[in-house]
């Protein structure tokens, strides 16, 4: 039980994490066919050591080697390299000989990830420590269940994980980063600035237009700041109780809600977001950056209506 | 002065609009904020500073960078034709086209959501490894013609939207879900006691109208992804390595 309580941790995972990104820093550095090897592995590295040391290192060193990060990505030396890729033939050739057993530790990742949440529900542990333990452990199961399967060489799971790792290159380092500004941005007093603005411009006495500026409103300030969790308390305290709520006579638990998904039509359409918006077209190797959100644009703008019509038209028949 | 606050949000919209380093406009967004609201450079134990801010939440954070440790299992079986497999099940698969594929994945997460199910990133869980190559091999497209690279971008970035889609709007249908909670807390703090299962209820409506408008753009996307293809002839000459 001691031994579960060490490795089946965040800690554990964010050690695990930080050793894989530091075999991939090595690679990189060995890497001769990458125009910046010493940049691309140094910023790896760095990386890594965030992971592997984030939670004993002093707060100040951390931000340093952010900074650091940061500068080397600036300078345009976060390069890709050379990955040994074997050609569409052999490829094919190894897709025939394996067969749907290929299948098998992409699809462990969620299975196992689930049946370990399930099997320790009765412990009753913290969810974030549960969902993210698991996830990390059946990631890695799921490269050793793909050694054996593909019958690769034990390096050949660094070098792929490199490769993925730098077609995501430096974006992968945005999401932490935003959520840093984010932190910034709150202790700064930046929300109350953005939620005194929106609530000085709400007219109080149509229903109707009091929806609309409400969800519109949270849109936009989650567009801005890339996270609705910040904005939701703002607008409820300013807009959504005080102006719909009690003058209206509606239901908290709707206007809750439906304030809460009019905010994801401004994620979907922020690059603040990056985790989901910005990494998926890294990830995905797509030629725009922001290809994501194009395609996202018109279905947010479409569902803020949908959204405008169905507070008002709940609000309006529940009287 | 008081305004002076948002210059951040300025910095942030003018290096998105200018499309400069992007990781280099946040963090110089952050310091000038953090500045500008009287934040110190570097803090100490009872003023925090804009370095140890940065560090402090860099380090809080890295939970959302969990994923990268999914990469190793997920690229060595592409390495060894996981691309190519999915390709060729799904090709089986006569009424699979690209649109009704991501529509599938955001009903999908509609279900995972509502179970309450929370696997971390879908995208590279589900995105990568699974819809991405199963949209493209419905629709025969090859990701390294350049020819088809326009269809190419589009699948990807439906790819993308589906599992967003789907997250966003069916998390909430489960009572025990964070944004569930978060409203709440928010209510109680405003003096309203408020039942979680009665929050969730109120997201069925919000998923239909997402289901419908998604529906609507992925069938669009079809339709879209057909006529490029008659327009370039490619219906007429049999895809590469297909049926050997």
């Amino acid at each position: 039980m001691r031994l579960f309580d060490l490795l089946f941790t965040l800690e554990a995972v964010f050690v695990l994490s930080g050793v894989s990104l530091g075999a991939i820093a090595v690679q990189s550095f060995a890497d001769r066919s990458n125009p910046s090897r010493a940049g691309t592995g140094a910023f790896w590295l760095l990386l890594a050591v965030t992971f592997a040391g984030g939670s004993h290192m002093p707060s100040w060193l951390t931000g340093l080697l952010v900074l650091a990060m940061v500068a080397i990505d600036a300078a345009g030396h976060v390069r890709h390299g050379n990955y040994g890729e074997p050609a569409a033939s052999e490829r094919a050739a190894a897709a025939r000989r394996i067969g749907n057993r290929i299948l098998v530790p992409v699809l462990m990742i969620p299975l196992l990830t689930y049946g370990a949440s399930v099997a320790l529900a009765p412990l009753e542990l913290d969810a974030n420590r549960v969902v993210y333990a698991s996830l990390g452990y059946a990631s890695i199961i799921a490269a050793v269940v793909a050694l054996l399967v593909t019958r690769a060489r034990p390096v050949d799971v660094v070098t792929e994980g490199r490769r993925l790792s730098d077609a995501i290159g430096a974006i992968v380092i945005l999401p932490q980063l935003l959520a840093s500004l984010g932190a910034v941005f709150k202790a700064a007093g930046v929300g109350d600035v953005i939620a005194s603005g929106v609530a000085a411009i709400v007219p109080a006495d149509n229903l109707f237009l009091v929806v609309v500026v409400c969800c519109t409103g949270i849109a936009a300030f989650t567009f801005l700041l890339g996270n609705s969790f910040a904005a939701f308390p703002l607008v409820m305290a300013g807009v959504g109780v005080p102006m719909i709520v009690v003058p209206f006579g509606a239901d908290p638990a709707l206007v809750g809600l439906m304030v809460i998904t009019a905010a994801s039509c401004g994620t979907l359409c922020t690059p603040m977001a990056a985790n989901f918006n910005i990494v998926p077209a890294a990830l995905f190797e797509m030629r725009s950056t922001y290809g994501v959100i194009r395609f996202q644009a018109p279905f947010a703008a479409a569902m803020l209506v949908a959204h405008i019509v169905l507070l008002w038209a709940f609000i309006a028949l529940g009287r | 002065m008081e305004l002076l606050k948002l210059v951040g949000v300025l910095i942030i919209v003018a290096g998105f609009v200018l499309r400069l380093r992007v990781a280099a406009v946040v963090v110089l967004a952050g310091v000038v904020t953090g500045l500008a609201a009287g934040m110190p450079f570097a803090g100490t134990e009872s003023a925090p500073g804009v370095l140890d801010t940065l560090g402090r939440s860099f380090a809080g954070q890295r939970i959302v960078t969990l994923f990268v440790l999914a990469l190793p299992a997920v690229g060595l079986s592409e390495r060894f034709g996981l691309q190519d497999r999915v390709r060729e099940l799904i090709r089986r698969l006569r009424a699979a086209t690209a649109g009704r594929l991501q529509f599938v994945f955001q009903l999908l997460r509609y279900g995972i959501g509502a179970l309450g199910i929370r696997l971390g990133s879908g995208h590279v869980t589900f995105g990568r490894p699974l819809f991405l190559p199963m949209a493209l091999g419905a629709e025969r497209l090859d990701d390294e013609s350049e020819a088809d690279s326009g269809a190419v971008e589009l699948v990807k970035a439906a790819t993308g939207a589906a599992e967003n889609y789907g997250n966003f709007f069916g998390q909430n249908l489960f009572f025990g879900a964070a944004g569930v909670a978060l409203v709440v807390t928010t209510c109680a703090d405003l003096g309203y006691t408020v039942d979680p299962r009665r929050v969730a209820l109120w997201c069925i409506p919000v998923a239909i109208a997402a289901a419908v408008l998604g529906g609507v753009q992925f069938w669009w996307l079809d339709r879209r992804l057909r006529r490029t293809r008659t327009r370039a002839g490619g219906d007429a000459t049999p895809p590469e390595g297909v049926g050997s």
